[in-house]
């Protein structure tokens, strides 16, 4: 027989941990970990710096400035119109691509997913060639209505959800697409009707799912920058949500720009953190 | 159109599955339960779905009370939520996000009644199927048994014209499974409407249904009462769901020549041609010498197989012709019968069940040749005698 290596020592606790958990050995190779470390230094350290930096003593000073205070408040009512309507209309479509079938339905499905790809600024130009005055849609907006809406909290809420509600939509369809079809069967043979199934079987039963893709689509118009400032543009009170307000007060008064990004990073947070047990574990949507 | 007002359900149609067709012909009256029996794959869920209206027929159609609820000829389908119909489904599909009461409140309530009125149906049903205490309970808090009464009070609360029950007792454990059994059969027996039961387990049907169909490979290959399929089955399928030996032969007078080799000598009834011959198991007598009995019918084979069944020990043995016989356990040892071992087998002329069986001509049942029982009751032979 060969000589065996000399064994190596396994402490007390890693015995322990082994015989409960099994498995072998959980050191990390060194080409792994210098990597991961500097990995996880990129991800950490500018945050780290947001906190270092942060003028915590004049911090309720400013956010109750005028200017900061707008941006949140615009910024708050804004994203969460922009969820609603994704809601309301994201949902039904959700529906029509997990449920029924088309010729073109895996054309709309790209169509539809297109904005989470698309750079915000593109779908920003053309949201202004669409809506804008001279807009192909705009133009008759203008002249039969007098509405104009490039450069409106409503352009606003429209950019939001343009980008926004594919994140919605995706979440939804997954979810309705490994849903059981079962409890929707035994509604019909209880004598409801689609519209009944769909209202009290389909979406409760992926109200999980709903509730995430909300919160998501939430966040996303909330951090929402290049489409809106390229459709509604930057008017302090009118159009200038957060992300833009922290990039013009950079330039100007950096303490305010770093507060307002405290409060975005803080909002960050909670969302992960409300949506911590359906992507951090496993990652599935169920 | 309808032709005679024919009152309960009138199934007269072939659905499609992709390679799979359900060729089926069948009535069920008012108040009766009628038990569907047959293997996976049968076709038995394909056939509750196309009443149900969740699959609809490729030819033929289906009437209830003698209206058309589903037509391929021209084309009349009445969508599921319309039809009077209340489902029973294998996993009972509760509605997860609803308490008891909102569950069988819905059927109601889906069909016009305020929800107050609905609830209060509800509980009506509730209290008739002794769920009143558990109303407010989410269906993951229930036992499969209690889960199984809500399922049907919740179809029952609709009021339906017909009821469908696939595989009504299959989750549950053996335990429960009998209480229940006997408790459902005492509400379907109050349920006035005609009533498809679905089922793999033929105690489940035998106890269950006033009448059984035979399904095999989308074909109905028996129809009779229970008692009627337990002594005389037509296939090999039912042979073994039922616990019989069950042969094809030729019959001239008291002689059957078995097609798969040997011969039976049974009481002569002056019978020509084709014919079955069952044979129950515990009625064979297993000895290791030749025999010197009165048995008419003696002949050798070999054990190639033991089964311990609840009580008994069923022994599955090669030879002209093939049997399974049941015998105590002390006779096991008592004979040393072990895999392998060559052995004598007599049966009397008169324990054999000889008859013909028309309608199924091409049934091969020269190739008989049954596996060792594995029903899981270890008691199909329990059937009515």
């Amino acid at each position: 027989m060969e000589t065996l290596a000399a064994p190596a020592r396994l402490s007390t606790r890693e015995r322990q941990r082994r015989s409960v958990r099994g498995g072998g050995s959980r050191s990390v190779p060194a080409p792994l970990l210098a990597p991961s470390l500097i990995a996880v230094l990129f991800l950490v350290l500018p945050l780290i710096g947001l906190i270092i930096r942060a003028p915590w003593g004049n911090l309720w000073s400013i956010l109750r400035n005028s200017d900061t205070s707008q941006a949140l408040r615009l910024s708050l009512w804004t994203s969460t119109a922009a969820a609603a309507v994704s809601l309301i209309i994201g949902v039904p479509l959700a529906w029509v691509l997990a449920r029924t079938d088309f010729p073109g339905l895996r054309l709309l499905r790209a169509l539809v997913t297109l904005p989470l790809v698309l750079p915000p600024v593109v779908g920003g130009v053309a949201l202004l060639l669409a809506f804008g005055r001279r807009g192909f849609i705009g133009r008759y907006l203008d002249q039969w209505f007098g509405i104009t809406i490039p450069f409106s909290p409503a352009a606003v809420v429209m950019a939001e959800t343009f980008v926004a509600m594919p994140f919605l939509i995706v979440t939804v369809e997954g979810a309705l697409r490994s849903a059981d079809l079962g409890f929707e069967e035994a509604a019909a043979t209880l004598g409801a009707s689609k519209m009944t199934v769909f209202r009290r079987i389909t979406v409760p039963l992926v109200a999980p799912s709903l509730g995430a893709g909300a919160v998501l689509c939430w966040a996303r118009a909330l951090g929402e920058f290049g489409a809106t400032i390229t459709f509604a543009g930057s008017f302090p009170g009118r159009t200038e949500t957060m992300p833009i307000a922290v990039y013009y007060a950079l330039e100007t008064d950096p303490d305010a720009a770093i507060v307002l990004s405290l409060v975005l990073l803080l909002v960050s947070v909670i969302v992960l953190v409300t949506l911590r047990d359906r992507w951090l574990r496993g990652g599935s949507t169920q | 159109m309808t032709l005679g007002a024919r009152r309960g359900l009138d199934f007269d149609a072939e659905v499609s599955r992709g390679e799979f067709t359900l060729r089926v012909a069948l009535t069920a009256p008012p108040g009766e339960v009628l038990g569907i029996l047959g293997p996976n794959g049968s076709g038995k869920s394909t056939l509750l779905s196309a009443v149900a209206g969740l699959l609809p027929v490729s030819a033929g159609r289906i009437l209830i009370d003698g209206q058309v609820i589903d037509d391929a000829h021209n084309g009349e389908f009445l969508e599921a939520a319309q039809r009077p119909v209340g489902f029973v489904f294998q996993n009972y599909r509760l509605f997860p996000h609803m308490n008891v009461l909102d569950n069988v409140a819905f059927s109601p309530h889906v069909r016009g009644l305020s929800r107050r009125d609905a609830r209060a149906t509800a509980s009506g049903w509730l209290q008739r199927l002794g769920l009143a205490s558990f109303a407010d309970r989410r269906p993951a808090d229930l036992s499969g048994g209690q889960a199984q009464r809500v399922a049907l009070a919740r179809a029952l609360a609709g009021n339906p014209a017909l009821l469908l029950l696939d595989e009504p007792l299959s989750a549950l454990d053996a335990r429960t499974r009998l209480d229940v059994q006997s408790e459902l059969s005492r509400h379907l027996a109050d349920f006035d409407g005609p009533c498809l039961l679905v089922t793999h387990d033929p105690l489940e049907a035998l106890v269950l249904a006033d009448r059984l169909l035979v399904l095999e490979e989308g074909r109905i290959v028996q129809a009779g009462t229970p008692a009627q399929i337990a002594r005389r089955p037509a296939t090999e399928y039912v042979a073994r769901l039922v616990g019989l030996n069950l042969y094809g032969g030729k019959v001239n007078g008291a002689e059957v020549r078995l097609r798969g080799g040997g011969t039976f000598v049974v009481p002569d009834h002056g019978q020509h041609g084709d014919v079955l011959v069952a044979l129950r198991p515990s009625s064979v007598v297993v000895s290791l010498e030749p025999p010197d009995t009165s048995a008419r019918n003696t002949w050798p084979a070999t054990i190639v197989g033991l089964t311990l069944l609840t009580d008994r020990v069923r022994i599955d043995l090669e030879g002209e012709p093939s049997a399974l016989v049941d015998v105590t356990p002390a006779a096991v040892t008592a004979l040393a019968l072990t895999s392998g071992r060559p052995v004598w087998l007599s049966a009397k002329a008169s324990d054999l069940e000889v008859y013909s069986y028309s309608d199924e001509p091409d049934h091969d049942l020269g190739a008989v040749r049954r596996a060792p029982d594995t029903n899981r009751h270890g008691s199909t032979t329990r059937g009515p005698e």
